[in-house]
């Protein structure tokens, strides 16, 4: 099997750029092999001032009462419970002034996954679905950890588009990735050659859904049959240090999960953590619990900025986000609503140049420096991975629709030239 | 005049500084309007796309209305800001606006302009007579036909004196013919398209080429008129339809338009597979061996249609077609929104166990019935949602700006949203009509319902507008709620829409096939709305009938074969419990390639087969032969005969032990055939 770490320029990389260039999508110079994306989406809505936009000086019903410190970056200030992403923030590129007027999850969770306003009529793609094309490799071009959110799908794409959803709780002790295997003893070799038969005296697929099938099918028997690239899906494989250091719960061998696929050749993976809407208590959200929310971030996005340095995977780029930040103002009932105005968004590695960029006002509330909107971020995305900026999809209808929207601007202080 | 001598200027200037250019006489003097002249040229070059200076934000510091939206905003963005300075009255030719179009000056978007063209000639008239809003008499745009003359499609638009109100007839896709008017040739500036290239392609001019055989509209778009012309180029397949006489309104239909098309009218499915269609259709799952048999015997289709929609499968299955069709939640979701959702289907349910009609259960959605519509918190998303699923119009573009293939305005999407403002409380204990204010403005808005053909559009004062609004929705006056359920129904039952998309019906996006729509909701009309008539009226017809084509292609996509679906995640399981005899134990996931690796390695399939107890045991242990248990095993499953090739294959594991002939269900039933609609 071709994995990430052992690909290096071979022919394998023509049947990608085949695809892309079939798409109206050329890599951007030349590159042994398509990066990879992993989207960290916490849903629910990230508080920016409980997180990476500390205002430490700004009077308590603003500040909260969970405490911040200063990171590795002149000036920043983030949460005393994220020590460990304070220290790896000058690793970072961190985007203090996203924002937007959509303060309504599902048409947040639009904006953010794909870059363009919710439209009453067209469901755009998530970025990860535009990427996940098949390439023909055994292991599936978009999985989604434990499953996908609302738009974090193929949108107007073909359904095949769509992320293979592990589902579970990768948290828990029992965690597997179901069905990827026959049971052990469960070998149902002949109900498998019988299928083969039954189809091949069906004839021919009739049109492109019986197609679409027999593609998932044989889909399915690539990745039955290939032990070794099951084995990116099985968290036991990795020693015990390593997933004690991403942290034993759901986010963190997510996290870990989706750096066995990356390193596997999955193309982008999509993680999600849910419970970020804290209206009420937010104290008490972030920092008790099973596990607490901000150690529980902290612990597996540093493992994971760690070991995809460590591993060189060097070609895989992180995206912490989601819908919105949080009401700069705590309400009576000590959580925060929902706020579009200011929001940060944190990436780091391929073609991503630590920096902090934006700033907003002394109270968090609008950003007080460097606008940026959500379609700029996806369009910092797509630029770091490669994708052509005016790559152009086609709906069903075979309406031309841009990828990333016309007045989108990416981010150029983040991108390495 | 000012105007005059703008253009006495113009003609000096000219000379000067383009000698070369070819002489042009004097223009006659013109009448100018803006709005009909000025803004159809920048549509047609591109200048107002979402791409270029109709985006949200423009370019390059000059904005335009998107498609020409906002004429008065684009004429003040051309011949006033930046001080004119876009337009030179003096001299026309040296305008910013005609530099840049022309490619004279740096330009993002490149040369626009043919040079010397009329498009040219017409914005360099139009800034020599001053850049006027209006000049001379105003012309109301009153109606645009579109013909085909030589290798050109000619759009033509009719202008009146008359200042018809708004919503009059320049505001819809009226194509009637005004009293009086003037009729002026606009095809240099109309925008033309064909609604499929591959059998008629047409460039910006108008001149159009036949490419490949089918069926194709071209279409002319001009203000805010669409008018389009039918291209047909016939198949001429050997096999053609010959006239034949049938007394079934469709197919009357559907014969006219496969002979216009050249294509055969072919044979009919035989009564096994027509038993297999109706069942699955029907209620979810293919026909008992008995039922098959009875079915085979005397192929009665109203009979067995009486006989299963009185089934409660009937009004399961389709309460969840109507849950989709309202937009609810797939059942499964967990949480206080899949309660409410389970709800909203259960009330679905029990509609149609009571035979409520679609207009009926259509007027509950509206009146609050099973909390279909609460669902939905913003009066804006509501007035959208009431106009796909219940009028099948995607009113939702107009919510941002007005969109130039629809007739919807922005200002009609605010006025019809407010229709569903939430009552509101009066401050004596009771209610009064609720509110909704315009974003922009801050003003409150005069709720209006949405002007159909045949509907008056009028206000509503009512506390509770809900009953007016769902007599207007399901109305008798205006066919659009008729046209989106028999459209609806005929793509439950094709897989596809004689309209699509299913929510897209409008002048520019015409059906499939005019005459079966209109034949369907003439059925519609007659037996008011009732499902069961309605599916019966297409289940007797040779349409329904038809066998399953191939492959893609002209026979699937002009509706002489049938084309084969995949039987939804839900079906597929009420299908397989039905067959087994056992019920399946768990759900099969979402994503399809999760889906297949269920049904591969998961206990799904395999534990519920290995169990025993199923009809599959049993018919392997009734049988005497292995012949037999084939035959059997195919018949239940497959709703016909093994052909000689599975045969050959199969006999021997049907001669096998139990085990074998488990697997050999289980290959059945995870097969392409068992879990595709064909």
């Amino acid at each position: 099997m071709m994995n990430r770490r052992n690909f290096l320029g071979t022919l394998a990389a023509l049947p990608f750029a085949m695809q892309a260039f079939a798409m109206g999508a050329l890599p951007i110079g030349p590159r042994r092999r398509p990066r990879a994306l992993i989207t960290i989406w916490l849903d629910g809505g990230m508080s920016h001032l409980d997180t990476f936009d500390c205002k430490p000086e700004a009077p308590p019903e603003i500040r909260g009462d969970l405490g911040s410190m200063r990171a590795a970056v002149d000036g920043v200030f983030v949460s005393a419970h994220l020590p460990k992403l304070a220290a790896r923030l000058d690793r970072c590129a961190l985007l203090r002034s996203v924002t937007h007027g959509e303060g309504n999850h599902d048409r947040g969770s639009h904006l953010l996954l794909t870059g363009h306003r919710p439209s009453p009529v067209l469901v755009h793609p998530a970025l990860g679905a535009v990427l996940g094309h098949d390439d023909g490799s055994v292991l599936p071009p978009y999985v989604a950890i434990p499953r996908g959110a609302d738009y974090a799908g193929a949108g107007f794409l073909p359904g095949s588009r769509g992320p293979f959803a592990v589902g579970g709780d990768p948290g828990r002790a029992d965690f597997a990735v179901r069905d990827l295997a026959p049971e052990p003893g469960q070998q149902h070799e002949r109900a498998h050659e019988l299928r083969a038969a039954v189809d091949a005296l069906d004839g021919a697929a009739r049109g492109a859904p019986e197609a679409q099938r027999d593609h998932f099918v044989a889909m399915a028997k690539r990745l039955s049959e290939d032990a070794e690239a099951r084995r990116c899906f099985d968290l036991a494989a990795e020693p015990a240090e390593v997933r004690q250091r991403y942290g034993r719960h759901r986010l963190g061998q997510s996290c870990l999960l989706a750096r066995r696929l990356v390193a596997g050749g999955v193309r982008t993976v999509f993680v999600g953590d849910t419970g970020w809407d804290h209206h009420t208590q937010i104290k008490t959200a972030l920092t008790y619990g099973f596990p607490p929310k901000l150690q529980a971030l902290d612990e597996a996005l540093s493992a994971l900025l760690d070991d995809l340095r460590e591993q060189q995977l060097d070609d895989v780029l992180v995206c912490l986000c989601s819908e919105f930040g949080r009401t700069p103002r705590l309400n009576p009932l000590g959580g925060r609503d929902h706020w579009p105005r200011a929001q940060s968004v944190l990436l780091y590695g391929a073609g991503i140049r630590p920096a902090v960029v934006g700033t907003t006002d002394a109270r968090g509330e609008e950003p007080s420096e460097r606008p940026i909107a959500p379609a700029d971020v996806v369009a910092t995305l797509a630029l770091a991975l490669g994708i052509e900026r005016e790559l152009v999809l086609r709906t069903a209808d075979g309406r031309p629709v841009r990828l990333v929207p016309e007045e989108a601007e990416p981010v150029a202080e983040v991108l390495r030239a | 005049m000012k105007s005059v001598l703008g253009s006495v200027l113009l003609v000096a200037a000219t000379s000067t500084l383009w000698p070369a250019a070819t002489p042009r006489p004097v223009p006659p003097p013109r009448s100018f309007d803006f709005t009909h002249d000025v803004l159809p040229v920048l549509q047609r070059y591109g200048c107002s796309s979402a791409y270029c200076h109709g985006s949200a934000t423009g370019r390059a510091g000059l904005k335009l209305s998107l498609f020409g939206s906002d004429p008065a905003a684009d004429h003040a963005a051309l011949a006033t800001q930046l001080g004119g300075r876009r337009v030179d009255l003096r001299e026309p030719d040296q305008s910013l606006v005609l530099q840049k179009a022309l490619g004279r000056l740096d330009h993002g978007g490149g040369r626009r302009l043919p040079r010397d063209g009329s498009a040219h000639h017409l914005l360099r008239d139009w800034i020599a007579a001053g850049a006027p809003w209006s000049h001379g008499e105003r012309r109301e745009l009153q109606a645009l036909h579109v013909h085909v003359r030589g290798d050109r499609v000619v759009a033509e638009a009719t202008f009146g004196a008359s200042q018809a109100p708004r919503g009059g007839p320049a505001a819809s896709e009226t194509r009637n013919q005004p009293d009086r008017g003037d009729v002026v040739d606009v095809s240099d500036t109309a925008l033309f398209s064909s609604t499929d290239p591959t059998v008629v392609e047409v460039d910006a001019e108008g001149r159009f080429e036949l490419r490949g055989e089918g069926q194709a509209w071209l279409m002319a778009r001009f203000g805010n008129l669409t008018a389009l012309t039918r291209i047909v180029r016939p198949f001429a397949r050997a096999e053609a339809a010959a006239p034949r006489q049938t007394a079934h309104a469709l197919d009357r239909e559907l014969l006219a338009h496969l002979g216009e098309l050249g294509l055969p009218h072919l044979p009919p499915v035989d009564s096994r597979q027509l038993a297999r269609r109706l069942h699955l259709d029907l209620v979810g799952r293919p026909p008992t061996p008995q039922e098959l048999d009875v079915f085979a015997a005397k192929p009665d289709v109203p009979a067995t249609i009486a006989r299963l929609v009185q089934k409660r499968e009937f009004a399961e299955v389709w309460a969840a077609h109507l849950a989709r069709w309202f937009e609810l939640p797939e059942a499964g979701d967990e949480g206080p929104a899949g309660a409410a959702a389970a709800r909203s289907r259960d009330a679905l349910v029990q509609a149609i166990g009571r035979g409520d009609s679609l207009p009926a259960i259509a007027r509950g959605v509206v009146l609050g019935a099973g909390g279909v519509l609460d669902r939905i918190g913003d009066a804006r998303d509501r007035a959208d949602f009431a106009g796909r699923a219940l009028l099948g119009m995607r009113i939702g573009c107009a919510r941002c700006h007005d969109h130039p293939s629809d007739r919807w305005r922005h200002e009609e999407h605010v006025a019809f949203s407010a229709c569903f403002a939430p009552p509101r409380p009066d401050g004596a204990g009771g209610t009064m009509a609720g509110a909704m204010f315009d974003t922009e403005s801050g003003e409150r808005v005069e709720p209006r319902f949405l002007e159909l053909d045949g509907a008056l559009a009028r206000g509503s004062t009512a506390a509770d507008r809900r009953g007016e609004l769902a007599d207007f929705l399901v109305g008798s006056g205006h066919d659009a709620f008729a046209r989106n359920a028999c459209n609806r129904v005929f793509a439950m039952l094709f897989g596809r829409g004689l309209v699509e998309p299913i929510d897209d019906h409008r002048l520019g996006n015409p059906p499939l096939a005019a005459g079966l729509l209109a034949a369907l909701v003439g059925e519609f009309h007659r037996t008011g709305g009732q499902l069961p008539a309605l599916l019966a009226f297409v289940m007797t017809s040779g349409a329904y009938a038809a066998p399953a084509a191939a492959a893609d292609g002209p026979d699937a996509a002009y509706l002489a074969a049938r084309t084969s679906r995949p039987l939804l995640p839900a079906t597929f399981l009420r299908a397989v419990t039905a067959v087994v005899g056992r019920d399946v134990q768990g759900a099969l996931p979402a994503s399809p390639l999760a889906r297949e690796l269920a049904l591969r390695n998961g206990p799904l399939l395999h534990s519920l087969l290995a169990g025993g107890g199923t009809t599959i045991d049993a018919t392997f242990e009734v049988c005497g032969t292995p012949h037999e248990r084939l035959v059997e095993l195919w018949r239940l499953l497959l709703s016909r005969p093994p052909r000689a090739g599975e045969e050959q294959r199969f006999l021997p594991i049907a001669g096998q032990d139990l085990a074998a002939f488990r697997d050999l269900a289980w290959a059945v039933l995870t097969g392409r055939e068992f879990g595709h609609h064909r």
